[in-house]
């Protein structure tokens, strides 16, 4: 289950990779503090249900599921609204950055 | 002791540099013409209604441009205009030393002629006017290329002196319309604040108007910048917010939670404060000479009420609006409505005061609640008039108060007018549900007392295409089928996601996890 488990994530991370764009997390992080925050409990939940050999493939899938839907609509907003300034999105990356590591 | 008190307005409001006092004495200006005109009126040769268009601004001289602004007042409150009177509603203004008192205006009615060639002396007096305002312009234009300004400064003021130049529409000048190019139109905000033109926002008192209007006023300097959507100019504005209800400090710490919110470091340079200390009444004589030597492009006026201006004086409003377009630049009025009373519609209120208010307004929008949660505080702002293309939707937003950032963001809330199409749907889902007829007429039956015949009908149509499909039935009565909704239309919780904005097709859940 384990090694299912770790395909189903990879394929998922490595599909949304290929349609990030390069400042959402910042921008979330800057400007929807509140989605952002959401993101990280779907992080929090992704990990819970990879880790613990108690929690199913199905519940991984809907975990990640709403992780997928979360991203795409997230995307949509952010090109609606454009690229951050490089400035912005560098302050915003460190501070994130910081914050995660002080979690 | 007359000469000696005689200033010219002007001097102080130029940016002139160490050449200025010598260029002063050669401005244009009428002296002897525009005694006359105010000698001829308070002599009662000649009403204030006569002046054609003439303003306090276009008087060369500080005592003149007081006596003209007096006489205007005293026209609109319909007081008498003779010596006396005049001389009383100065003293009653307390600005009966700052003209020099009786003799100055015993001098103005000995010395004026007649009035017998008042139109052409108004005409001069404000020709004069507009070529001061050019050479002060042109002057800013000569430095702003000596000390090597960014070429946006020297085309905006290139473009102000082009605007100037122009024949003065108020001046009495009467236009071929087949000779005249427009200019094209231009916003502050897309669609929402037009340039050159007067908006109002108002609502009831502590919902956040003025943090709007500061948020706005941040934006604007930024340049690049947008609202929900909808456009600021590409590049930075110079911005001044006029202030009757706050002062610096309040003001200060308000802006900078609002640039933190945005990611800033520090308030724009470009965000101009004044707190002034009279009534926007008598500011306004002096209010063009500040927007053309700060080179202001968005004023803004928080608010109205706190300006001291009578809001039922009609003459007062009109007054105030007509000189405030004149402005020539994007204004916002922030303003307030009256209390509500048991039986009273919030959506129906206007701002407190005479309708002029809304009727010289040229984009009108109401703010309103939509409710609070935590420190989050979601507003809606409703579009009420455009005279310049059609209404937008509603602009729901949410203002979050965070510690020492305060930040905007597109709201998930509903909107009144989605809740109720939310409980349309309901209704639908439930006569679909016990094999009733799903027309206009049984909805009506359905939700009397919950929502108006009128409401519904119109939101049948709205909500058509999103929230139901119509078909035509027997005897081509309109029958409606509701459409299924993903999770009640919202798809995530966090982001507001409307009908083809974020459908299932869209976010396309990838097969391993399908």
């Amino acid at each position: 289950m384990r090694e299912e488990k770790k395909h189903i994530l990879n394929e998922v991370l490595r599909l949304l990779s290929e349609k990030y764009p390069i400042g959402l997390y910042e921008y979330l992080y800057k400007y929807r503090p509140d989605l952002y925050r959401q993101l990280v409990d779907l992080e929090d939940r992704i990990d819970q249900a990879y880790l613990n050999p108690n929690a199913s493939i199905d519940q991984l899938k809907a975990v990640l599921r709403e992780y997928w839907a979360f991203h795409m609509t997230g995307i949509k907003e952010f090109k609606q609204v454009g690229q951050l300034e490089m400035n912005v999105l560098i302050k915003a990356r460190k501070e994130m950055l910081d914050e995660r590591i002080r979690a | 002791m007359i000469q000696q008190n005689e200033k010219p307005a002007r001097v102080g409001n130029s940016k002139a540099g160490v050449s200025q006092p010598s260029n002063i004495k050669s401005l244009p200006h009428f002296k002897e013409y525009e005694n006359n005109i105010l000698g001829c009126t308070l002599r009662g040769e000649m009403l204030a209604d006569q002046w054609n268009g003439l303003l306090p601004n276009d008087f060369y001289y500080t005592r003149n441009q007081i006596i003209a602004q007096a006489i205007l007042q005293m026209r609109d409150k319909k007081i008498p205009i003779d010596v006396l009177t005049f001389t009383q509603f100065l003293k009653e203004q307390n600005l009966y030393e700052d003209i020099g008192g009786f003799s100055y205006i015993g001098y103005l009615v000995e010395t004026a002629i007649s009035p017998a060639n008042s139109p052409c002396h108004i005409e001069e007096v404000i020709k004069a006017s507009q070529l001061r305002q050019l050479w002060e312009l042109h002057h800013m234009g000569i430095q702003a290329i000596e000390r090597r300004a960014n070429r946006e400064e020297i085309v905006e003021l290139g473009n102000e002196i082009e605007r100037l130049s122009r024949p003065k529409k108020s001046n009495g000048n009467i236009i071929s319309l087949a000779d005249y190019k427009p200019q094209n139109m231009t916003w502050l905000l897309e669609y929402a604040i037009p340039d050159k033109f007067p908006t109002t926002i108002y609502g009831d008192g502590g919902l956040g108007k003025s943090y709007l209007g500061l948020y706005f006023a941040t934006l604007a300097t930024l340049g690049k910048q947008n609202f929900l959507g909808l456009r600021f100019p590409e590049g930075p504005l110079n911005v001044l917010y006029l202030d009757w209800e706050l002062d610096i400090d309040e003001f200060s710490r308000r802006t900078l939670k609002i640039a933190n919110g945005l990611g800033l470091s520090k308030i724009p340079s470009d965000l101009h404060y004044y707190s002034p200390d009279k009534s926007l009444y008598k500011l306004l004589p002096e209010l063009k000479g500040i927007v053309i030597s700060k080179r202001i492009q968005f004023l803004i006026f928080d608010s109205l009420g706190a300006a001291c201006v009578d809001p039922e004086d009609v003459g007062d409003i009109v007054e105030v609006f007509s000189q405030i377009k004149n402005l020539g630049i994007a204004t916002l009025i922030l303003d307030h409505q009256s209390k509500m009373q048991s039986q009273d519609n919030y959506n129906t209120k206007t701002p407190y005061g005479s309708v002029y208010k809304y009727n010289l307004s040229r984009s009108v929008f109401q703010l309103s609640s939509l409710g609070i949660e935590g420190n989050i505080r979601s507003l809606m702002l409703k579009h009420k008039k455009s005279n310049f293309g059609s209404l937008l939707d509603d602009l729901l937003f949410d203002v979050a108060f965070e510690g020492d950032r305060v930040l905007f963001y597109k709201s998930k809330a509903l909107s009144p007018e989605e809740k109720d199409m939310r409980l349309i749907h309901e209704t639908m889902v439930e006569l679909e549900n016990k094999a009733e007829k799903v027309n206009q007429k049984n909805l009506i039956v359905q939700l009397k007392g919950i929502l108006g015949r009128d409401r519904v009908v119109t939101l049948l149509e709205k909500g058509e295409g999103k929230y139901w499909e119509k078909q035509v039935g027997h005897k081509k009565e309109n029958l409606y089928k509701s459409k299924t909704l993903k999770n009640g239309d919202i798809y995530n919780q966090g982001f507001r996601v409307l009908e083809n904005e974020g459908s299932e097709d869209e976010i396309n859940i990838p097969e391993v996890i399908a």
